[in-house]
């Protein structure tokens, strides 16, 4: 070893040992707001920017989590309410452990809480129809299907409702008119059918008669096929099973429907450029002149919203449909985010005073649309994001996020990740679509019997 | 691991002076050359283009914002529309100064840290003679045994119920003990001269003493090996960091790395523009240290 | 990597052993006894703290099942029989030696050439060791999230490449769930030997170096080209580094994480390929949050750990130490 670096080793070390000792005794006693009294109502919220941010695309800011607050704060100048913020995150870190120690620890009042039912179903939250009950001046804002839809079963109480709503995200179906017109091709219908996406789908794939450009008319985000997977299967008629009365789950994917949209999916997706399987969001160029795929199923609010906001030159072109429709009339994920009170809040009242503005306020959709695109699910929504009405679809837009399949309650569970694993190795061509299914519904039997 | 390491110490040990630790410069002159140095260096460097360009198009594809969105279908290594609006962008949506803050704070404290314990135990061990020695010098040596994925889930209860996850703590005080620097330590240590101990200690001064101010100074290329090959591993960590933290504030760089990786995935330009600014300050350092880390890692055996 | 591997516990030089019984017979005072246990006790009580009582839990957690809330029940090997009649794990298991064996069946042959002819460089060598150890100082992530770009399909960098050379019909890399030289696999091999092939190279040079100048002197005199003087010298010569590259390595591929999980996340996508061993138990333990099967995964881990240390001490310490005394 030379000395220079024997000189510059411990200096170096000298310097970080210093630094860690400066900000070592600063960390942990952040936010003592020593001026007010009685304790805040705190709302965790997840996934929110943490700071004012810029568009990856479009350049416009991104408002952070503080100006929700600053915003709360303006309107409601009477309750204290606090803002904990954390990221998705992933595995031990993600958002799931950290929620289960906060209820624990009874550190918030309100949660932002995918798995709302399953926390209902141990006790730990409030059934919100009481307080309800108690709240002379409230006005049911999102409508009796969508709350009917929240309710689960609960110890004392089969329908409790566990959440309200606070915004959703929405899937559709985009389309590229220009490459419609290239290949003489028929407009995508406002409900397109399997049938009508297969046709038209082979038709536009292969080099364009106009460029001489290769086009695609399919497409698929791989790594969440199976939500794809699901809307196509709906729409076929295939149903996953039911939460029995008791709280158990009962699934099954080895069904003749399942068969028939993997199948029709594999199919498709030969339609499709070939990397697709490795990708998440939108094909490169969507939105932009370079585009090449005709027909983007699975088109998410914070992958076209703000992006055709920014840009009004590309409404015409890129247009939006409905995701695919069961005999039901409904059809595409629920990505609706509960907002759930814990039965552990001691400050009930104040608290549902915030749970009601945070899921109906304009002020509070505004925001949420704003940073990722999510929308409003209050009824008169829309009005809070006259941007959205602007785009030329914006009615199919609205109506597509009112008319989901329902809620998955195995959506962040080994079901979901044991579908998608399997679905990825048949859309591969490594295994046919029965073996996948069989495979799936083999590993959701080991997870179930583990419940 | 440590094999290599450890024939060719006890080769060294035994062997001193033999033409085998010769300077490779002189021992590849006195070899017979045949080759032609062009046609060598040439296919060398072309390897070498292919170990660069990655890097790059990183930086070149991180420059430009039309990236985001339409990637060009044969690559470039001009940025059509050359601008830092990337960099603008991951530098707004993350604390990259903070994550360089923890990770300078957690890879410096467990470098000492681990310093100074594989130095202490590796002198007792060496110079020292007290009852159970060699039991506990095998009860460290067993540890190498242990990987450390076999304890990762208990040692995150451990943390929980410690209460220190999402703190330095739980990203430093695990690593600060280990049998391979005690190992590694003890074998430099051994072969320092018992005189010299043993004249320090006729002069009344305390093993505390000895340790800091005679045997310390004398493991300087030791330790800078063990500091280089430690600071390797902590910096790019990120099993352990993923199951201790979750606030973003608490993330190292390389944590951050990949988990902005993931959210920003859709986006190449930005999430490039972060791997760059993750990757750039450490080439640097890299470059302008090199001599010392290639010589560090290629006499420990070690490497990150 | 990030953790000291297993290796054998018994590699003591013999030399040191003959100065300890020098040094008795000059030292032998009583009272500086004592103070030793304050050097060696603070270390070990870390090392007992977080290393020997949380592995001693996994083992003791394998053998349990968890029946409720704060409940658990004795199950004796239950769990190990789980593990073997699920195909993910045996998946992850053969992921795991699969990518460790392409791995080293393609560094170590490339690692050798290069460093044979690196070593005849006269001028530019160190420039040339700087740049192939280049991805080594990077981190594991940093490059699995570069090569994420690099290896897509349809405009990434390296198929970009392959257009130019005017070849069509491109590999789909991370999109191809196969087993073939264009799938996922392959190029998670391409982007380990593209990032490890400098330290190989290094430790390989070290390896030349410690060869005996004398022998190749003899050979030069007996005028042997450099061809036969690679193969019958150096080769042979490098025979200890090359098990103990091969002995590290597979350590290193066995514990294999941060890059396939940048690339494929928790579940190893496509299609599982890409999930490694503790990538699975990283996945049981902390989504699934089946502690007492991911315990049970890390006692598996461990006999193959362990198994691989035995392997490396009776290849490495009993045949190359009596070899060179």
């Amino acid at each position: 070893m030379t000395p220079s670096l024997l000189r510059t080793l411990p200096v170096g070390l000298l310097v970080v040992g210093l630094a860690a000792c400066g900000t070592g005794a600063g960390t942990g006693s952040e936010g003592g707001d020593a001026d007010k009294s009685g304790p805040p109502v705190k709302v965790l919220m997840i996934g929110y920017p943490d700071e004012d941010g810029i568009d990856a695309v479009t350049g416009a800011k991104t408002p952070g989590i503080g100006q929700l607050q600053a915003a709360f704060d303006k309107a409601n100048p009477t309750i204290k309410m606090e803002i904990v913020s954390i990221p998705w995150g992933e595995g031990a870190t993600g958002y799931a452990p950290k929620t289960e120690a906060m209820i624990k620890a009874n550190e918030a009042c309100l949660y932002e809480m995918p798995a709302a039912p399953a926390y209902g179903k141990r006790g730990l939250l409030v059934n919100l129809d009481t307080m309800i009950a108690k709240d002379p001046t409230f006005k049911n804002l999102w409508g009796d299907a969508a709350l009917e839809s929240a309710r689960s079963w609960g110890p004392d109480n089969p329908k409790n409702l566990f959440y309200i709503p606070n915004n959703a995200g929405v899937r559709v179906i985009h389309w590229d008119t220009k490459l419609f017109k290239d290949w003489g091709v028929e407009p995508l219908s406002a409900k397109p059918t399997i049938q009508e996406i297969e046709t038209k789908a082979a038709q536009m794939t292969g080099k364009n008669p106009v460029t001489g450009e290769q086009n695609y008319g399919y497409w698929y985000q791989g790594k969440y096929a199976v939500w794809q997977f699901m809307a196509i299967a709906h729409a076929m008629g295939a149903h996953w099973g039911a939460e029995t009365a008791e709280g158990k789950l009962e699934i099954n994917w080895d069904s003749p429907e399942y068969l028939q949209a993997m199948e029709w999916f594999v199919k498709m997706s030969a339609y499709a450029p070939k990397g697709a399987l490795a990708t998440e969001g939108m094909p490169q160029g969507f939105l932009t002149d370079k585009n090449v795929v005709a027909i983007i199923p699975e088109g998410e609010n914070g992958y076209f919203i703000p992006q055709l906001i920014a840009q009004p030159q590309m409404r015409e072109r890129f247009r939006s449909s409905y995701n695919l429709k069961g005999a039901d009339g409904l059809g595409g994920l629920n990505s609706v985010s509960p907002l759930a009170m814990a039965a552990s809040c001691p400050n009930k009242e104040q608290a549902w005073t915030v749970l009601k503005w945070m899921a109906s306020s304009p002020e509070a959709q505004a925001y949420y649309f704003n940073t990722s695109g999510r929308l409003p699910v209050v009824e008169g929504g829309e009005k809070s994001v006259p941007q959205v009405a602007e785009l030329p679809d914006g009615a199919i837009v609205f109506d597509q996020v009112r008319t989901t399949d329902a809620v998955y309650p195995w959506a962040a569970e080994q079901p979901r990740f044991a579908l998608q694993a399997q679905l990825e190795a048949a859309l591969a061509g490594k295994v046919t679509a029965k073996q996948a299914l069989e495979q799936a519904q083999k590993e959701t039997d080991d997870w179930l019997s583990k419940q | 691991m440590t094999i290599q390491k450890l024939s060719r110490q006890s080769a060294n040990a035994t062997t001193t002076g033999r033409k085998q630790r010769k300077p490779s410069r002189g021992a590849t002159r006195n070899r017979p050359n045949h080759l032609p140095q062009i046609v060598l260096v040439g296919l060398l460097s072309i390897g070498g283009l292919a170990m660069v360009l990655p890097f790059v198009w990183m930086v070149t594809t991180s420059l430009s914002r039309q990236s985001n969105s339409a990637m060009p279908r044969t690559p470039t290594f001009w940025p059509p529309d050359p601008s830092l609006f990337n960099y603008e962008v991951a530098a707004t949506s993350l604390p990259i100064e903070r994550f360089y803050l923890n990770s300078l704070i957690v890879v410096g404290l467990t470098t000492v840290g681990y310093l100074f314990c594989s130095a202490l135990t590796g002198y007792a061990f060496a110079k020292g003679r007290f009852p159970g020695k060699s039991f506990f010098f095998i009860a460290f040596l067993s540890t190498l045994l242990l990987p450390f994925e076999t304890r990762m889930i208990p040692l995150y209860d451990l943390m929980s119920t410690l209460n220190w996850n999402n703190t330095y703590w739980a990203l430093i005080m695990p690593f600060l003990a280990g049998g391979f620097g005690t190992f590694l330590m003890r074998q430099h240590i051994s072969n320092l001269p018992d005189e010299l101990i043993h004249a320090a200690r006729l002069d009344g001064a305390s093993e505390f003493r000895i340790f800091l101010q005679l045997v310390l100074p004398l493991c300087k290329p030791a330790l800078a090996a063990l500091a280089i090959i430690n600071i390797i591993w902590r910096w790019n960590d990120l099993l352990w960091p993923l199951l201790v933290t979750s606030e973003r504030d608490m993330y190292t760089v390389t944590q951050g790395l990949a988990m902005a990786g993931r959210s920003t995935g859709i986006h190449t330009g930005v999430a490039l523009a972060t791997a760059t600014m993750a990757v750039l300050p450490v080439m640097i350092i890299y470059v302008i240290l090199q001599r010392q880390i290639i010589q560090g890692i290629a006499m420990s055996g070690m490497k990150g | 990597m990030t953790i000291p591997k297993p290796s054998p516990a018994d590699a003591r030089p013999r030399v040191s052993a003959g100065r300890r019984a020098i040094r008795t017979g000059v030292f032998g005072g009583f009272r500086r006894t004592t103070v030793w246990y304050a050097f060696v006790l603070p270390p070990f009580a870390l090392l007992v703290l977080f290393v020997c009582l949380p592995t001693a839990q996994t083992f003791v957690e394998g053998f349990y099942r968890e029946t409720g809330p704060d409940q658990r029940q004795f199950v004796g090997l239950d769990q190990f029989a789980n593990l073997g009649t699920t195909g993910v794990f045996w998946d992850a298991l053969i992921n795991t030696v699969l990518l460790g064996v392409a791995f080293l069946a393609l560094v170590i042959p490339l690692a050798a050439i290069l460093s044979a002819m690196l070593n005849h460089v006269r001028r530019g060598a160190t420039a040339l060791k700087v740049i192939y150890f280049l991805p080594q100082l990077t981190s594991s992530v940093a490059v699995a999230l570069i090569f994420l770009y690099v290896f897509q399909p349809d405009w990434g960098l390296l198929n970009g490449f392959l257009h130019i050379l005017g070849i069509d019909d491109v590999p789909l890399w991370l999109a191809d769930p196969s087993f073939g030289l264009t799938g996922s696999r392959a190029a998670v091999t391409l982007l380990a030997v593209w990032s490890g092939l400098g330290y190989f190279i290094l430790i390989f040079l070290a390896g030349i170096q410690s060869i005996p100048v004398e022998l190749y002197e003899s050979a030069a005199v007996d005028g042997a080209t450099p061809l036969q003087i690679w193969r019958h010298i150096t080769l042979p010569g490098l025979r200890p580094t090359i098990i103990f590259l091969v002995m590290t390595g597979s350590f290193d591929a066995m514990a294999r994480f941060g890059d396939l999980w940048t690339l494929g996340g928790p579940s190893g996508s496509p299609a599982r390929t890409l999930q490694s061993i503790v990538m699975l138990m990283y996945q049981v333990g902390f989504v699934s949050h089946d502690t007492n099967q991911a315990a049970a995964i890390a006692v598996v881990f461990f006999v193959i750990m362990l198994v691989l240390t035995v392997v490396a001490y009776r290849a490495f310490l009993s045949r190359e130490f009596k070899a060179r005394s």
